[in-house]
């Protein structure tokens, strides 16, 4: 069995009971049609040859009976049905979620493109009809295809043999030849769908790009083009499983000729009451219902396959391992005591890639419990690299990171969030209220604390003059605030957070000036127990003796680990 | 909503009769093969006839079974051609609608249920077309076909038919308003799914940053969890409609069996009609039990087109005016120009007024919030002035073919997009016809091709998906390389607010510096160097223009510019 197929089967296992439950009231919505019928054409079989009433009384109970069964069954079927499908959805998700999660960004960083909108909500979705669409029609049908034969077994064993090869036959036959008219088309229509799911958001999130240069026609024209294709492979598709539908049909027919060819000559020998005759025809017609869904439960089968083969593409990534580094020791701390809030960078040495130059060479800072540290220099200089570092979203390649006076290799990207409060570059804010954005950073936060820190960075009016306030959704991308704007908030959800440690990167930037002395003076002002590291290009032009000052040429030392040492001995207080 | 959908078959008259022709088809094979049926089983059991006196009835009842297998996958056939030449109309009439909205419409919307609508809603529109529709007429055609065969030999069971049929309508009708409103419900909690989905992902680094995981692990399953009772909602009352209707039909075949069975008892009807009207009886009530199961689906096909349909209703905000531009060389004139954003209640623009003289060189300054971008949208006709007029030269900008106007410029966002192609195709975007070698003229014009020639596949490397991605600095010059592409005479450039690494940061100024000569350029300024070069500044507060002339003669007033420079500062 296929590999990915086959997790997805241990995910639904969860579900098991859920899915029996849901497979046997399929069985009996069926078994009740099937035996309405019978026993409808025993009644009338039974009354044409005029015996009394009370002799008929049995079977118009019964025929009462599953009248009223087949719909009641048929009705708990589909919900415990779709229940059970909702179930798997919300299962998968939370998988492929959580298989993301300790994925540290630059893993990350190919996803975030309009393939990954295509993959988690239409793959995820996709997954979601694994029970419904291709478990449940083979497993109905298997439970039809045994309990029809053994019952038909009993009237001759020839009728149950006969029933049985039909009913295989569109178990079986129909289903792989469906797969094999359709083999071409689905592999084609798969890469269609993700080219269209790209080109549609490319066309609407480049719009404006797109506009100016005088090209969405053109755009519009290439999705117009893949999606006819598509919309011809899917009418194809769709036409092969309606003839498949058709196929399944014929077969019904043709069972029940076989049937009354067989079971005539019986009823001629008086091997089978003649009453029965109607009864074994009509039975085999009412049975092959169940057999229509499954030349579709192919096409949703591969479907499912390639959805969860491109889910596994992510979910099989390896975070960074988790390296016990016990030589590099930084000498100053008590290692068995508690753990004391700094950030130490000892003799790091990194690039982006194999033949990039290094951006960082033996880098050696030092920032002791309760610094206040501006770390300045000219652009590209690797500063806002140090902060990717400290969470842990890259490999230093040599050196040791410090957080908390531990070397950050022990541990993983997701605690040392939980020792860093950091406000980065990037500002992503969630098409959420104000208000969640802030709790993204503390979900416990009241909301007097969410104002406190946002009348610091001083956006509380511009929030509160909004007419719904805190609850104002921010758009995607945060389209609504400006520059400015979303760079305070980012700065105050980092407070909000509250951690030992605190980092800006480029806090002032976008701001006015009246803005950033007030920046300034928040961040020399938070809580003397906390680390404040701060990358900027520019000071603060008042209270600069609150402040120690680096520069990043200082730190660095091309080739002269003698230096960093005497630095590590100097700055270490 | 249905009628409107409905009005897309106008131009398919014959394939949709032709289906109907097939429909009818089916319905008397149906009637046929339950004929003969009866007949064969009637004669072996009643009668006492040998199986060959009934052959040639069996044969006829099989070849009836392919007939009617045969018609009705052929009209299945026709519908999905219909279905499908529908879907491209409508993805059409959508895209251009689109376009003509334009990017002010898209940057409200969640890109990602817009792509949505285009893609997945689309695709609904079958369940409509080649599903319920067909299905509503089956459910007519097959039942009037049946009981004309059926009244000639017993009015009574026509007479539970008739009374049991009329039922089924009447029961869906009833619950079907409350599951319409139910699925749409439905289907926006599935549009919010899907946005909160892809922007979780769009926002992981964040998400990692705050070390928010775990809250957000509980929030999707909040969110599904949520979305799960809503459809579960949804679904018993959609499936309750569904179980009146099984109910109905099973019940009445029961009725009807007991019915001609204690008939046949007194001898009242023949065993051989009797039997007819028995395998008949599923054949009458299955078309209306489809129906129920298809009209769940048919329901989500109209909330899909719901969507659709509020895309094309939209009002494209700016109307589009036929002229041509006169010459390139005119003059750009600002009139006490009025804007303010939908939802925000501060003006963005108050009564702005300028000039830009042709091949000057205008830069606009001030703090965030100003109104800088607005100047920029009203100038590319993104938005349009909600009072006051932009002239170029004589002719209102709002007269002139937007298309056209944009055709004499060209524009370098801050964060231009990137489409998920090769870096020559995003280049290209500057002009599509462009050879390769003018191309990387282009990139090595933006100090791009160094950088590019570094790349594994060079100017065929993928972006995005397990491609490459470009630092700001480089999408910046990217987007200096369509401009070169361009060559236009009206520049418009959007300076990167936040430092760009070294490198960036003087290739950026070297290229634009080139790309700026001898045009007409209205640049949004954060750099020194590039406001000191400029013949213009427009120092732009809170909506309007607060000072305006060079940067010497405005350092040398010592107003409000001389104050925004000396304490904000430019960035480089």
């Amino acid at each position: 069995m296929n590999e990915n197929l086959k997790r997805l089967f241990i995910q639904s296992l969860r579900y098991k009971w859920w899915m029996l439950l849901a497979a046997l009231l399929g069985f009996l919505t069926a078994g009740s049609a099937i035996g309405l019928m019978m026993t409808s054409a025993y009644i009338i079989s039974a009354a044409a040859l005029h015996p009394s009433v009370a002799e008929l009384q049995v079977a118009i109970v019964g025929v009462r009976f599953f009248g009223l069964s087949r719909a009641v069954f048929r009705y708990l079927e589909r919900l415990v049905t779709h229940s059970v499908t909702l179930r798997l959805l919300a299962q998968f998700r939370i998988w492929f979620f959580t298989a993301l999660a300790p994925l540290v960004p630059p893993q990350l960083a190919f996803l975030r493109s309009g393939d990954l909108l295509s993959r988690v909500t239409a793959d995820v979705e996709t997954l979601q009809n694994f029970y419904i669409r291709v478990l449940a029609p083979p497993l109905v049908s298997v439970l039809v295809t045994g309990f029809m034969a053994a019952l038909y077994g009993v009237f001759a064993i020839k009728l149950g043999l006969i029933v049985f090869a039909f009913m295989f036959l569109a178990t079986l036959a129909v289903p792989v030849l469906t797969a094999w008219m359709t083999h071409r088309i689905g592999g084609r229509r798969v890469d269609l769908e993700s080219q269209i799911a790209i080109l549609a958001l490319d066309g609407v999130q480049g719009l404006a790009d797109l506009t100016v240069f005088g090209r969405a026609k053109d755009h519009f024209k290439r999705l117009a083009q893949l999606h006819d294709e598509f919309i011809a492979l899917t009418k194809k598709q769709k036409q092969i499983v309606a003839l498949q539908e058709s196929l399944v049909g014929v077969l019904m027919n043709a069972a029940v000729v076989a049937v009354f060819m067989t079971a005539a000559p019986y009823v001629e020998k008086g091997l089978v009451q003649g009453v029965y005759l109607a009864v074994v025809v009509l039975g085999v017609m009412a049975a092959f219902e169940v057999f229509l869904p499954l030349p579709g439960a192919v096409m949703h089968l591969r479907e499912i396959v390639c959805a969860a083969k491109r889910l596994a593409e992510i979910t099989d990534m390896q975070p960074p391992p988790i390296r016990d580094v016990m030589g590099a020791m930084m000498p100053v701390y008590d290692w068995d005591g508690p753990p004391k809030p700094d950030i130490g960078f000892a003799d790091v040495t990194f690039s982006y890639g194999r033949s990039e130059p290094p951006l960082l060479q033996n880098f050696s800072l030092i920032i002791p419990p309760q610094g206040r540290v501006i770390l300045t220099g000219p652009s590209g200089s690797g500063k806002s690299t140090l902060i990717k570092l400290l969470l842990r979203f890259h490999e230093v390649g040599q050196g040791t990171v410090y957080v908390q006076g531990r070397p950050g290799m022990q541990y993983d990207s997701d605690f040392m969030a939980t020792r860093v409060s950091a406000a980065p570059q990037q500002l992503f804010f969630f098409s959420t209220s104000i208000r969640e954005n802030m709790l993204l950073a503390k979900a416990e936060a009241a909301p007097a604390d969410v104002i406190r820190v946002c009348e610091m960075v001083g956006v509380h009016e511009t929030i509160a003059a909004l007419p719904e306030g805190y609850e104002t959704r921010m758009g995607e991308w945060g389209v609504q605030f400006s520059g400015g704007e979303l760079r305070r908030l980012a700065i105050a959800r980092a407070l909000l957070a509250d951690k030992p440690i605190f980092i800006f990167d480029e806090p002032i930037a976008n701001l006015d000036a009246e803005q950033e002395e007030r920046i300034w003076e928040v961040l020399a002002g938070l809580p003397r127990h906390k680390t404040v590291l701060v990358i900027s290009h520019r000071l603060p032009k008042q209270g600069m003796e609150k402040w120690q000052v680096y520069r990043m040429e200082e730190l660095q030392h091309y080739g002269k680990p003698e230096d960093s040492e005497k630095i590590l001995s100097k700055k270490n207080l | 909503m249905q009628k409107r959908l409905i009005k897309y078959l106008a131009g398919y008259k014959i394939p949709v009769l032709a289906s109907f022709a097939l429909t009818l088809m089916v319905g008397a094979a149906t009637v046929w093969q339950a004929r003969f049926l009866s007949q064969a089983i009637a004669a072996v059991f009643i009668d006492q006839q040998s199986l060959a006196a009934v052959k040639n009835t069996v044969w006829l009842f099989f070849l009836t079974a392919l007939l009617r297998m045969g018609s009705q996958w052929a009209g299945q056939s026709i519908l999905y051609d219909i279905s499908a030449k529908v879907k491209q109309t409508i993805r059409q009439q959508v895209t251009t609608c689109l376009q003509k909205l334009g990017p002010s419409y898209a940057d409200q919307q969640q890109a990602g249920e817009l792509k949505n609508s285009l893609t997945a809603g689309i695709e609904r529109l079958d369940a409509f077309f080649s599903d319920y529709l067909p299905q509503l007429v089956t459910a007519v055609v097959i039942p009037v076909l049946v009981l004309i065969f059926i009244i000639p030999g017993d009015y009574l069971s026509a007479l539970v038919f008739l009374l049991t049929a009329p039922l089924i309508p009447f029961f869906m009708m009833l619950i079907g308003d409350v599951a319409r409103a139910r699925t749409q419900r439905q289907w926006r909690a599935l549009g919010r799914l899907n946005a909160f989905f892809s922007e979780l992902l769009q926002g992981m680094v964040t998400v990692k940053i705050l070390g928010c995981g775990e809250e957000l692990a509980k929030k999707i399953r909040q969110v599904t969890d949520e979305f799960r009772t809503t459809t579960m909602g949804t679904l018993r009352i959609a499936f309750l409609s569904a179980l009146v209707l099984e109910l109905l039909s099973t019940l009445s075949i029961a009725i009807i069996a007991v019915q001609i069975g204690l008939r046949l008892l007194y001898g009242k009807i023949a065993y051989e009609q009797a039997l007819f009207i028995l395998i008949l009886a599923p054949e009458f009530y299955q078309p209306l039990r489809r129906l129920g199961a298809q009209f769940h689906a048919g329901l989500e096909s109209l909330a899909a087109a719901r969507r659709l349909f509020a895309i094309l209703d939209e009002k494209p905000p700016a109307h589009h005016g036929r002229i041509r531009p006169a010459s390139s060389q005119e003059s750009i004139v600002f009139e006490e120009v009025y804007y303010t954003y939908p939802g925000r209640e501060a003006s963005a623009l108050q009564a702005l007024s300028f000039r830009i003289e042709p091949g000057q060189k205008t830069a606009l300054v001030g703090p965030s919030g100003a109104g800088k971008s607005t100047v920029i949208a009203l100038l590319l006709r993104f938005i349009d002035p909600q009072r006051g007029d932009i002239f170029i030269g004589s002719q209102r900008l709002s007269g002139i073919d937007p298309e056209l106007w944009r055709s004499g410029l060209t524009w370098a966002p801050q964060r231009p997009f990137l489409f998920q192609s090769t870096i020559a195709d995003n280049i290209r975007l500057g002009d599509p016809q462009a050879s390769l070698e003018r191309v990387i003229q282009a990139a090595k014009q933006a100090h791009l091709h160094e950088h590019i020639e570094k790349m594994p596949r060079g100017y065929d490397s993928l972006i995005g998906e397990r491609g490459v991605s470009l630092s700001g600095g480089q999408a910046q010059r990217l987007a200096l390389a369509r401009a070169f592409l361009k060559k236009a005479s009206f520049i418009i450039l959007d300076e990167p607010t936040s430092a760009l690494d070294q490198e960036s940061e003087t290739a950026v100024a070297r290229a634009s510096a080139e790309l700026i000569e001898g045009k007409t350029v209205l640049t949004i300024a954060h750099r020194l160097h590039t406001i000191e070069q400029y013949d213009q500044i427009l120092f732009m507060e809170q909506g309007s223009i607060s000072e305006c002339g060079t940067h010497q003669a405005l350092l040398r007033k010592q107003g409000r510019y001389a104050q925004y420079i000396h304490s904000a500062g430019a960035v480089v």
